[in-house]
């Protein structure tokens, strides 16, 4: 045990100190040789970016009222790189999601550290996937925040709200012509997750917050869409036109009020929409006015001081010859006053009177009023209908136009021009937006009435109003477009709808009442379109179909709006039992 | 008083320094890994590491003073120590606690400690007493029998961690055997033998005697990438740890580090792989150091067994150094991917109080042979 064990433990120590060598080498590669390449394995571990979803503005009506919020959702995202058993999760966690579990493990399988499972789930799922996940002991199952648009009213108003597709971008109406404001920027941060999938707050990485979208107020007041909406819907049940439109607007300052067409949809499916239900008809589509087109050229010879509203105009009897064809009047007329032809709406009487102003000058006051071009509502797909320049009329055109045929306007454009006339002659551009307020409630954009242009004087406004209060009379076309207790200025339109293949298609006609009321302090405007409804042969006026209708909205408006009745309530038995009825069909 | 005091002054101060640098570095190394932790067992750990080592270091220093000879070199003591080593061994076997698979903690009110370490050492004490006692045993009949005789010791306790089982602990002690035999002048051609049928044994075991996720450890050391997500998750979280550290580390209580962030299990990262957690915050300077240390407090070992008075001061402090050599090595080495995964803490760094205790009972021992040492200024006055 000398020198024999001294020499085996000086053995001992040489070997050891081999051995620790090793670990020293093994170091020098891991912590200096392979160091960055560890560094970013420890990175890429459970860094990543991450979105931080902007809130789309909300669309609200003209007393705040929600037409189009968010709903909080979760999307729920997998970090597969820290995953021991695919399979075992997917397993656990595809019931709730409502997804297959094979397809579910294939996506975890891939083991990328961000993996979109599903987007948009409510929060009542996301919350009994986390019971599950947190149950079982699973990680790298995360929940991120985002939104979901919802429109609580359901279809109502719903083709001037719009819509916005799978890439959350507006696919139509206010919800695509205020894009840019409503969207917001979505931010993102680079975050880093734990082992158990929590957040970690305090990475002091790169990181742009979100940026909220702004809120849009319309001037829609949804009151008064819900009446204009219930009445349509009426109307549509009673007539069963092909296509249904009313607007009511503020003719003051050319706020929309109201706005509806028929067939309709609800926004919050407008994948089960069909391309035909989701068209705004009020700026998209256009038709033949008839003769509410009438008190362009009736405003027209007037102004141009041609006529006065008494200068008498031969009817011809209903039979007016002019270059080689006939032009009739349902009613065959004789001498008429400037305001009878408008009150009786002789298409002789208005044609005469267009000739009177010739070609150049009709045309001149057509565009005046705004029809062939858009009026600029901030509405998406509008068209400016169609007008020909006279030097491409026939010689027919001249008393086609002022009845309003061998024109297309869209139904915004009619109600516009009517609302001129009860806005003293002054054109107003549409609106209906009227203020976008940026996510602190600061309003960083107004919009106020504007006025296009003196269409014609006041003098003449008034002439024309006056006429138009007559037709809504026992002489007139539209008694049944009488509210009780207030005088209606109004006009009708019974247009014959155009055969694709040429001509006009007898017994289909577009039946329409534009009109406003109290007649001489107008606070709304009114227009309602009945494409084609089923009546009886002979009935489809826009007297009979329209003026009824317009009659329903315009009376639960004015209650609405609590206006002071302007006239004496006449004893008439007949009178007051059909308004009896209408609010009893109504209400 | 005199002579304690002569025996204090007397003392291996390098032993001591690196024993108390050590535990004081696993104390800061704890803290790191654990200080973040939201649960207040974990958050508070480094604590109750202090108080263990408070424990340790007096008896540490008892041990030391106590001359080995009286209690050491009589059979009593290591066999006392050996048949309690046994028994809390099958104890464990029928009310031991169940952690990753293996019945290998027992609990006795608060404390919880590893039989199986216990038993190492009272097994590798009595194998010095016995083949200290059985050095005229030559010839080939002989060297057989005290083969045998050793095996006859050895083979209880290491059946009873084996079926636990406790692959590491098994593991851990066998060239601390070896070591014995060989200091003990048993012929280098009969430890080849051993050798040799060990070595032939290793396919049979492997493929009967492993339960599967101690094959799946072996298939993971021999290829960590292959399945990164399963059971090489630890082993390459590890390595990213180490090596993303670098040559300085990412700072002692770095945030966001991998340890911090519980990609490092957060129930080991303190106990089997605070070397990593060390590696990641301290860097190549952290690690360098403790490798060295390490070494130092090895050959430390190895020099007081060189001057050791007896042969039976000499196979303790082999066996003793060895055990530590062996629990270092094979901690490090699965942090950096070189050993198998065996659940072996690093001595002196790694939570853990009854181990930590215990090795510092072995250092006294170490030091005990070292102050009583043949030549030294304590025997000599007292044998004049």
């Amino acid at each position: 045990m000398k020198w024999n064990a001294q020499g085996r433990a000086v053995t001992a120590c040489f070997g050891l100190v081999g051995l620790f060598s090793v670990y020293s080498f093994r170091l020098v590669d891991l912590q200096i040789v392979k160091h960055e390449e560890y560094t970013t394995l420890a990175a890429e571990k459970h860094v990543h970016k991450k979105v931080i979803y902007a809130r789309r503005g909300i669309i609200r009506d003209a007393h705040n009222e929600p037409l189009a919020d968010n709903l909080p959702v979760k999307t729920v995202v997998a970090d597969a790189s820290h995953m021991r058993n695919p399979s075992a999760v997917a397993e656990a966690i595809a019931n709730q999601l409502e997804m297959d579990s094979s397809e579910l493990a294939e996506k975890l399988k891939t083991g990328k550290p961000y993996i979109v499972l599903k987007p948009e789930v409510s929060e009542e799922v996301a919350e009994r996937v986390n019971a599950t996940v947190q149950a079982a002991n699973i990680r790298g199952i995360y929940f991120e925040q985002s939104f979901v648009r919802a429109y609580p009213n359901g279809q109502m108003l719903s083709h001037v709200i719009g819509y916005i597709d799978h890439e959350h971008k507006g696919a139509m109406g206010i919800e695509r012509t205020m894009q840019d404001v409503l969207q917001g920027a979505d931010g993102f941060r680079y975050i880093e997750h734990d082992r158990t999938g929590k957040e970690l707050v305090p990475y002091r990485g790169l990181e742009k917050p979100a940026k909220d979208g702004c809120d849009v107020t319309l001037t829609i007041d949804l009151e008064l869409q819900n009446i204009i909406e219930s009445e349509l819907d009426a109307a549509v049940a009673e007539f069963k036109p092909k296509n249904a439109t009313a607007i009511m607007m503020r003719p003051q300052t050319g706020e929309i009020l109201a706005m509806a067409s028929r067939p309709t949809f609800d926004p919050n499916k407008p994948g089960a929409a069909a391309p035909d239900q989701t068209k705004n008809r009020s700026v998209v589509d256009m038709y033949e006015p008839g003769s509410t087109f009438k008190i362009v050229t009736t405003s027209a010879v007037l102004q141009e001081k041609l006529v006065t509203p008494d200068t008498t105009v031969f009817c011809e009897n209903g039979h007016f010859q002019y270059a080689g064809r006939t032009l009739r009047d349902a009613h065959p007329m004789g001498v008429l006053t400037v305001h009878q032809v408008l009150m009786k709406s002789s298409n002789i009487g208005v044609a005469k009177l267009a000739l009177q102003l010739g070609e150049n000058r009709l045309y001149e006051y057509v565009r005046r009023y705004g029809f062939g071009e858009k009026t600029g509502i901030s509405l998406s797909g509008e068209i400016p209908g169609l007008i020909n320049p006279p030097h491409r009329w026939s010689k027919l055109e001249i008393t086609r136009i002022p009845m309003g045929q061998s024109i297309a306007v869209t139904p915004l454009q009619i109600l516009r021009a009517m609302a001129c006339i009860a806005n003293d002659g002054k054109l107003m551009r549409p609106l209906i937006v009227s203020k976008v307020t940026d996510p602190s409630g600061r309003e960083i954009a107004t919009f106020t009435p504007e006025v296009v242009r003196q269409v014609v004087s006041v003098d003449t406004a008034r002439k024309i109003t006056s006429a138009l209060k007559d037709v809504v009379s026992k002489q007139g076309t539209a008694q049944k477009a009488e509210v009780k207790g207030f005088s209606v200025a109004g006009k009708t339109g019974t247009a014959q709808k155009i055969d694709p293949r040429g001509g006009y298609l007898s017994g289909h006609y577009v039946t329409s009442f534009v009109g406003f009321m109290p007649a001489d302090n107008a606070k709304f405007a009114l227009l309602v379109v009945l494409d084609d409804p089923s009546v009886v042969k002979g009935e489809a006026f826009g007297g009979t179909v329209a003026g009824p209708v317009f009659a329903r909205m315009a009376s639960r408006a004015a209650n609405y709006l609590d206006l002071q009745p302007t006239e004496e309530i006449p004893p008439t038995p007949g009178i007051q039992k059909k308004v009896a009825l209408s609010e009893a069909s109504t209400d | 008083m005199n002579s304690l005091l002569r025996k204090l002054l007397a003392m291996n101060w390098v032993l001591v320094a690196l024993a108390f640098g050590l535990a004081i570095f696993g104390v800061l190394a704890i803290y790191s890994a654990t200080y973040m932790r939201a649960e207040a067992y974990l958050a508070e750990i480094w604590r109750r590491q202090i108080v263990w080592l408070v424990i340790g270091l007096v008896i540490f220093f008892s041990t030391a003073l106590i001359d080995y000879r009286g209690w050491l070199t009589n059979v009593s003591f290591p066999l006392i120590l050996y048949l309690g080593g046994l028994g809390f061994l099958a104890l464990t076997h029928f009310i031991g606690r169940t952690t990753y698979g293996a019945r290998s903690w027992l609990e006795i009110g608060p404390f919880s400690f590893q039989p199986a370490q216990l038993a190492i050492i009272a097994t590798l004490l009595l194998l010095a007493w016995l083949l200290t006692n059985t050095e005229m045993w030559v010839g080939f009949w002989l060297t057989v029998g005290r083969i045998l005789s050793c095996a006859a010791i050895i083979a209880p306790p290491w059946l009873l961690i084996l079926i636990q089982p406790d692959l590491g602990e098994c593991l851990v002690w066998i060239p601390a055997v070896f070591a014995l035999l060989y200091v003990a002048r048993i012929p280098k051609r009969y430890l080849l033998v051993i050798l040799i049928i060990g070595i032939a044994l290793i396919p049979v075991i492997a493929n009967f005697g492993l339960k599967s996720y101690q094959r799946e450890r072996l298939t993971t050391f021999l290829n960590p990438d292959l399945d990164p997500q399963g059971a090489g998750w630890t082993i390459n979280q590890s390595l990213i740890a180490i090596g993303s550290g670098g040559f300085y580390g990412k700072g002692f209580t770095a945030p966001n580090t991998q340890v911090q962030l519980g990609f490092l299990p957060e129930t080991i990262v303190h106990t089997d792989f605070i070397f990593a957690a060390i590696g990641e915050q301290l860097g190549f300077a952290g690690t360098l150091t403790l490798v060295a240390a390490f070494a130092a407090l090895v050959l430390t070992g190895l020099s007081i067994a060189a001057t050791a008075r007896d042969d039976m001061g000499r196979l303790v402090a082999v066996g003793i150094t060895t055990l530590l050599f062996t629990h270092a090595y094979m901690n490090m080495g699965m942090t950096i991917s070189i050993t198998p995964i065996t659940g072996v803490p690093l001595p002196l760094i790694s939570y853990g109080g009854s181990f930590l205790v215990l090795v510092l009972f072995g250092l006294g021992v170490l030091e005990s042979i070292w102050i009583h040492r043949k030549g030294s200024s304590v025997h000599s006055r007292r044998t004049h």
